[in-house]
């Protein structure tokens, strides 16, 4: 089992082992959050607030069938309710929560521009953030394969700017220790 | 710059900071559930409070006639008191919902119905895609040299669905497939584009095709039979090897890949009422048992003392079934199959290849096994097809081998797979139109625009 569904499914009365998951994945989530927030600070808040609801689901977080699917699920209606009317700057401000070459950064930045909002929150899900083509559904709310075509639409113009790019398949996804 | 998030990693943040936040969060949590205490205490006092009052009023009040219990005055209750019986975690997820009423969700739809759907999705975005003389531009398709082969699987993705050039929404699809299909045939009835990749494979689909709509039209178009029929004669006497399988070109030593299209093709063409010599047959049931089949367990091997194959296994048991094995003759080796290649299931790489060669045999099983296929195959395919913009109706063109036909394979077969098993289960071989109303997600979608 996933590191982060066996700390879900050793919650308690008390709720979630916190701190086992932001070690799990507190990075792609202050990542994720920061990208639709646009704000180091909010993000933070954001991911506070997912936690919070996640505390008061006690040992209900047992029976979240995918862990990862919830927390960015609930990350991104949390971190939309503070985004409220200011315009999302999603490939601008990933340039920012990324390390690399500055100019490099920067014609990535372009490129990502370039794609669709949903084609962008797609590729940065699946190639940052670790989460599978499964999960970015839920997360979404959108089919599966919806996902699949735009991955691959998004790959395919990414690959036209920048060149040869990940077909497709695994995610990174950090393996970290919970403890 | 191959690797993206390798070459821009995320920046991290300190481990101190994040466990600032779930420490936060602990805080805040427990700061709630306190609130949530004293709520809920303010709540029983008021609530006790309200009964005391109410009895003191009904024993000082005089009595005239005798209340019923429905004009027992009602207790109003202060705003404070809303919603606050709600338990703290079910408070929570009804924090979690969107504030908007949901509106009263449609009767859901039958497992049938929601397939009949996606095949008629599915017939639609391929039909979408032939071009006005009946083909399926490989070059369109990212794939040049596979102009019959995407041609010959579309249209066949119609003439399983039930349209034939007579009936269906699609008929006009089948008529201009077919018809182009035809146009391509050689003068030894090989069925090939002039610059097509010559493997076998796409004479072999497209004879399954013409043969296919052969059966449909009778007699009632001579031209359509009698180039079926030389189709089916350069297959069954130029193309089979000596060793009964059939090889990407003619010649001594067949494999069991090609053959599990070319052998389809000359069942089809026997149900048709075309003929084909029956040494065809029998010498293709002779290069499964004696070539194809594996010499160290259950399986069937791409070519002969080869280790077994997936696909070639369910191409084997396809055959054997069109040649009139009974089930309990392929049941244990079916079992085996699936024990070692499991139930569809999706994954990036998805089998609708030899999902499309399974499953007349599994379905042939019936009970279980026939019901598990069914419900897996729909898990796998309907939660995937695309429902977005101009590739609403298709699957991905990341499938096993047939990805190469860009879209049109993957669809044509994923359509086609689920065609069986849409008619084994409702035995309705009408037409399958496509949804008249337009391809609404069964959720509202959450995604907001940005």
């Amino acid at each position: 089992m996933d590191a982060l569904q066996s700390v879900f499914q050793a919650s308690t009365a008390d709720g979630v082992d916190l701190d086992a998951v932001m070690r799990l994945v507190g990075q792609e989530l202050l990542h994720y959050a920061r990208l639709i927030t646009g704000s180091a600070e909010t993000a933070e808040d954001a991911v506070h607030d997912t936690l919070v609801a996640l505390l008061q689901q006690g040992d209900g977080a047992r029976k979240i069938e995918s862990s990862r699917a919830w927390l960015f699920t609930v990350l991104r209606r949390k971190a939309l309710t503070y985004r409220k009317r200011i315009p999302l700057q999603f490939a601008a401000a990933f340039t920012e929560t990324v390390e690399g070459d500055p100019a490099q950064r920067l014609i990535l930045a372009e490129a990502l521009a370039a794609l669709s909002q949903p084609e962008q929150e797609t590729i940065v899900l699946h190639l940052w953030d670790g989460l599978t083509f499964e999960e970015i559904s839920e997360v979404l709310d959108a089919p599966r394969g919806t996902i699949l075509s735009r991955y691959h639409r998004a790959v395919a113009r990414l690959r036209e700017r920048l060149g040869g790019l990940p077909e497709t398949g695994t995610p990174v996804r950090y393996e970290r220790s919970a403890v | 710059m191959s690797d993206l998030q390798k070459n821009f990693p995320i920046e991290k943040v300190p481990e101190a900071r994040l466990l600032k936040i779930a420490e936060r969060a602990r805080h805040t949590a427990g700061k709630t559930q306190n609130r949530r205490r004293i709520g809920i205490l303010d709540i029983a006092a008021l609530i006790a409070a309200t009964i005391l009052g109410f009895l003191a009023w009904a024993k000082y009040s005089e009595p005239t006639v005798a209340k019923k219990p429905d004009a027992l005055p009602q207790v109003a209750q202060p705003d404070t008191l809303r919603g606050r019986t709600t338990p703290p975690t079910e408070r929570v997820a009804a924090d979690e919902k969107e504030p908007a009423p949901a509106p009263k969700p449609p009767r859901e739809k039958t497992a049938l119905e929601k397939r009949r759907e996606s095949i008629g999705r599915a017939l639609a975005w391929l039909a979408a895609q032939q071009e006005p003389d009946g083909s399926y531009d490989g070059a369109k398709l990212g794939a040049k040299n596979c102009t019959t082969a995407a041609t010959a699987l579309a249209t066949l993705a119609f003439l399983n669905a039930g349209h034939t050039h007579y009936r269906g929404a699609f008929k006009d699809n089948v008529k201009r497939g077919v018809n182009w299909l035809l146009a391509q045939q050689h003068e030894n009835g090989k069925l090939l584009r002039k610059g097509d990749a010559d493997t076998g494979y796409a004479t072999a689909i497209a004879t399954l095709a013409v043969t296919t709509a052969a059966e449909h039209v009778g007699d009632k178009d001579a031209l359509i039979r009698v180039g079926a029929q030389k189709a089916v004669d350069y297959c069954a006497n130029v193309h089979q090897a000596a060793n009964g399988g059939f090889g990407y070109t003619p010649g001594p030593h067949g494999h069991t890949s090609p053959m599990g299209w070319f052998g389809s093709a000359l069942y089809q063409a026997k149900t048709a009422g075309l003929e084909v010599r029956p040494q065809a047959f029998d010498k293709m049931q002779e290069y499964l048992e004696k070539h194809a089949k594996c010499k160290t367990g259950p399986g069937y091997a791409y070519a002969p003392n080869g280790a077994m194959s997936p696909a070639c296994t369910a191409i084997a048991h396809l055959l054997r079934h069109k040649a009139g094995d009974a089930p309990a003759d392929l049941k244990d080796e079916v079992t085996a199959w699936l024990e070692r290649c499991g139930y569809p299931t999706w994954k990036d790489k998805y089998e609708v290849y030899r999902w499309y060669f399974a499953g007349p045999a599994v379905l042939a099983q019936g009970g279980d096994v026939a019901a598990k296929w069914i419900a897996k195959l729909d898990e796998a395919l309907l939660t995937s097809q695309d429902m977005e913009g101009d590739d609403t109706g298709s699957w991905p063109n990341s499938a096993e081998y047939i990805g190469m036909l860009g879209r049109v394979g993957p669809t044509a077969m994923a359509a086609m797979c689920l065609t069986l098993t849409y008619q084994f289960e409702s035995k309705d071989t009408a037409p399958i139109d496509p949804p008249t109303a337009p391809v609404q997600p069964s959720v509202p979608s959450k995604t907001l625009d940005f």
